[in-house]
């Protein structure tokens, strides 16, 4: 390459073809998605944050919390469990379809239904087993779990996806877990009590914490004609001097409403999983659980 | 003032040397421009990561400041380090290499001495916006639009004078070491304006944010840094050993690999994006071995060694070029094996980056920096021991920060997937190796303060020559006389 003009076309050529590969392709694939339907539903998901948590996710970036937390679940595949939920009027047809797929008969396999008779079992398997059971006049069920250690810590139902972020900007991935996944926070911790005190002594609510307080999002002030309804009930050390309470500022009430807006707990097309549907659910509500044809 | 320096490591390529002072010459002040910003905020940055890492030693230290606590202080030192001393300081390198192999006078000094004001400003500016909480929320992008502007601009002013520096040259063919120089200044504000423009001024929607981001790190960090470490490598390595680049075909090659796959390495493979993009990715990833390859094969004989005075910083250079081969086979190793589950979402990431920004790209700049300052300065350094101790501070240092947090990260990575280990122990796992960390961060600060007293007393020096000279004789035009014979 001797001249300037070769060397600025191939620099200009490298730059394009990236940057029509990771920048133009993405945004006519993701950045025109629309809104997808919750599976087995009619909402339009994800919503829009409501104002205060849409407020809450500018004090999550302004302090930089991404740096400790993550916001993305990681699932690494799928099990399927196969559920009888009602044996239908011919049990004789319904026992010699379980022979058919091969299942044991210890016990009498038709009673306290709605009950799981394959588990971790791949799609082709249990497809089959939906279908033989349902021919001979049974009611079953496939339920569909993600799988994975984010999952198994109870980080999530489902691993995220593209579509969950659709409302968010910025969208606040993370690229550290210095601190636990929050994709779900708003599921597992919906109490905002919990999260302001957290978040004004982490190491009082959570044993060995190691996260920062964040005592700078509080207000120390002197309790006027009656204490402030949303003052923080702090007991020891942590209490301030009589006369005086710790409040939330408007901040701190905005991150905690954001932190609770922290759900991506519907089943979408692309992300499938099914309600846990136990045993112990009653056969005619059994239907709550999502069936997938 | 001595002239030493100037005559000892002469460049092959200006045996006919009569130019190359007064190329040098032209040099001084937009480079000292950019120089004492650059050593200024490496130090700073060096600090700040020291204050940012407290708070794994001491959770509540910062409590009460919003401005202190770590989510603040973190993205400081990264942009520091990374804004503040790697681009000027490899645009510095950039700019004269331009000119000294071009064989012309750097075009247009004044306005690279603008941009180097409007860039130390847009640091300036962009630390107080990330400090009162302005960050953008995109790692490594999160200086606020306000400075960005400012950034913007003075990419574009120093990259004019490279261009033109490229256009006027008096040698018409393209030495390896200015192609990868010339590159290295258009890059930088194509990826920034897009950025800027397509995760703030108008963002685009959901995880199409993602893409962008993960190509606009990769630009920066894979494709920007090595533009500048391997303009370096190339230039400084045969002029050291004074022999010619053994292959200009190998030095196609890899700038072809380099910014054909480069680009495309940047997003994480455990992020929530369509399949297709983490699948490039991480091919692309495995490709990166092509430039090193290449590279690697066109400097191998050329390894300066050598404790002549001169050849000292080529200690910089050495590490600095090994340390990105040792990257490039952690991330070849890490996105050709199942290892990449371990290693995302953990300490494995600041450690590659730590080593990446600081190994490579600071080492490599370093080197250029010592080496530059006494040629344009037409002086030797104030004190070159401290450039020497600076050298064995850093390394040290940084092996110190970086083993700690890679073998940490692969235990924290372990951990997380055993769901049966509650969190807290997981994240308990991870302050040990931070909190080592920290000891080599202190070498690292203690390396890191040498630099701006080297810079600082030289740029004094020369500031107090030519303030004697306008004295000495009234009306005279001061640079035309001063300078080594
Ligand atoms: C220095 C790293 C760090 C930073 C910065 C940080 N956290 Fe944490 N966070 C942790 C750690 C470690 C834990 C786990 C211990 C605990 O639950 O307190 C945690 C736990 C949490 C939890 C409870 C999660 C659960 O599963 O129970 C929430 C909620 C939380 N952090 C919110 C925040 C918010 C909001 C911010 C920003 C204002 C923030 N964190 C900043 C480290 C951090």
């Amino acid at each position: 390459m001797k001249h300037a003009g070769m060397l600025f076309l191939t620099g200009f050529v490298a730059l394009s073809a990236s940057w029509a590969g990771f920048i133009l392709v993405p945004q006519l694939q993701i950045g025109r998605a629309s809104l997808g339907m919750v599976t087995g539903g009619s909402d339009l998901y994800p919503q829009p944050r409501p104002g205060l948590a849409a407020q809450g996710a500018q004090v999550y970036r302004a302090n930089g919390c991404y740096h400790c937390h993550s916001r993305q679940v990681r699932q690494e595949g799928a099990a399927m469990d196969v559920i009888l939920a009602s044996a239908g009027t011919n049990q004789a047809q319904v026992l010699s379809a379980f022979k058919l797929l091969d299942l044991s008969l210890a016990d009498n396999p038709l009673v306290g239904l709605p009950r799981d008779l394959l588990v971790d079992v791949d799609k082709s398997r249990a497809d089959f087993a939906q279908k033989t059971l349902e021919d001979a006049g049974a009611k079953a069920m496939i339920r569909i779990r993600a799988t994975g250690s984010d999952i198994k810590r109870g980080w999530g139902q489902r691993g995220s996806v593209a579509r969950d972020y659709l409302q968010d900007q910025p969208i606040l991935l993370g690229w550290q877990r210095l601190g636990p996944d929050l994709a779900n926070i708003g599921v597992r911790q919906p109490d905002p009590v919990w999260h302001l005190k957290h978040l004004y002594a982490p190491d009082k609510v959570v044993e060995r914490s190691s996260m920062p307080p964040y005592r700078f999002l509080f207000e120390k002030r002197k309790i006027r004609q009656t204490p402030s309804p949303d003052a923080l009930v702090l007991e020891g050390d942590l209490a301030p001097e009589p006369g005086f309470e710790i409040v939330p500022t408007g901040e701190a009430k905005a991150l905690v409403a954001y932190l609770l807006s922290l759900k991506t707990d519907v089943p979408l097309f692309e992300a499938p999983f099914s309600a846990p549907a136990p045993a112990a659910v009653p056969v005619a509500s059994a239907t709550n659980a999502t069936p997938v044809p | 003032m001595s002239p030493s320096l100037q005559s000892a490591p002469s460049a092959p390529e200006s045996a006919a040397d009569l130019p190359a002072t007064g190329i040098d010459r032209s040099c001084r002040w937009p480079l000292l421009g950019l120089y004492p910003g650059a050593a200024f905020w490496l130090a700073l940055s060096a600090v700040v990561y020291l204050v940012a890492s407290m708070s794994f030693h001491a959770p509540a230290l910062f409590a009460d400041y919003a401005w202190l606590s770590y989510g603040r202080m973190a993205p400081v030192a990264n942009h520091l380090l990374l804004y503040g001393f790697c681009i000027p300081a490899g645009w510095a390198a950039a700019l004269w290499i331009l000119a000294r192999l071009g064989r012309t006078p750097l075009a247009q000094p004044a306005l690279v001495i603008l941009g180097a004001k409007a860039w130390n400003l847009g640091i300036l500016v962009g630390t107080i916006g990330l400090l009162a909480g302005d960050a953008s929320g995109f790692e490594h992008f999160e200086f606020p639009l306000y400075a960005g502007w400012l950034l913007l601009l003075a990419s574009v002013l120093v990259g004019v004078s490279g261009l033109n520096t490229i256009r006027c040259r008096a040698v018409p063919e393209l030495h390896p070491a200015q192609w990868f120089a010339g590159l290295s200044l258009l890059w930088f504000p194509w990826i920034y304006a897009t950025a800027m423009g397509l995760l703030q001024l108008w963002p685009v929607r959901g995880m199409a944010q993602g893409a962008v981001h993960g190509w606009a790190l990769a630009q920066l960090q894979v494709v920007l840094l090595a533009l500048f470490g391997i303009a370096v490598g190339f230039y400084f390595f045969p002029v050291l050993k004074q022999k010619a680049l053994p292959s200009r075909h190998l030095a196609l090659f890899a700038l072809i690999t380099l910014i054909l796959c480069g680009p495309w390495t940047g997003v994480p493979l455990q992020a929530p994006v369509p399949a297709w993009m983490t699948a490039i990715s991480r091919v692309m990833s495995v490709c990166l071995l092509m430039p090193m390859l290449a590279v690697l094969l066109n400097l191998r004989s050329l390894c300066p060694v050598g404790s002549a005075p001169g050849m000292e910083p080529s200690r910089c250079l050495r590490f600095g070029i090994r340390a990105w081969v040792l990257w490039t086979v952690l991330v070849v190793v890490l996105n050709s094996t199942a290892l990449w589950k371990t290693a995302a979402l953990t300490l494995v990431q600041p450690a590659l980056f730590q080593w990446l920004v600081q190994g490579f790209g600071t080492m490599v700049l370093l080197g250029a920096i010592y080496l530059i300052l006494p040629r344009i300065a037409g002086a030797s350094l104030p004190f070159p021991a401290l450039a020497r101790i600076h050298f064995w501070l850093a390394s040290i240092g940084l092996v110190l920060v970086v083993v700690p947090l890679l073998v940490g990260g692969f235990q924290q990575g372990t951990r997380l997937a055993d769901a049966r280990i509650p969190f807290v122990d997981v994240a308990a796992g991870t302050l040990m190796p931070i909190r080592v960390a920290s000891m080599g961060q202190l070498l690292l600060i203690l390396g890191h303060l040498l630099l701006p007293v080297n810079v600082l007393v030289l740029v004094l020096r020369l500031v107090r020559a030519q303030i004697r000279q306008v004295i000495d004789e009234p009306g005279g035009v001061p640079a035309a006389s001063e300078g080594p014979a």
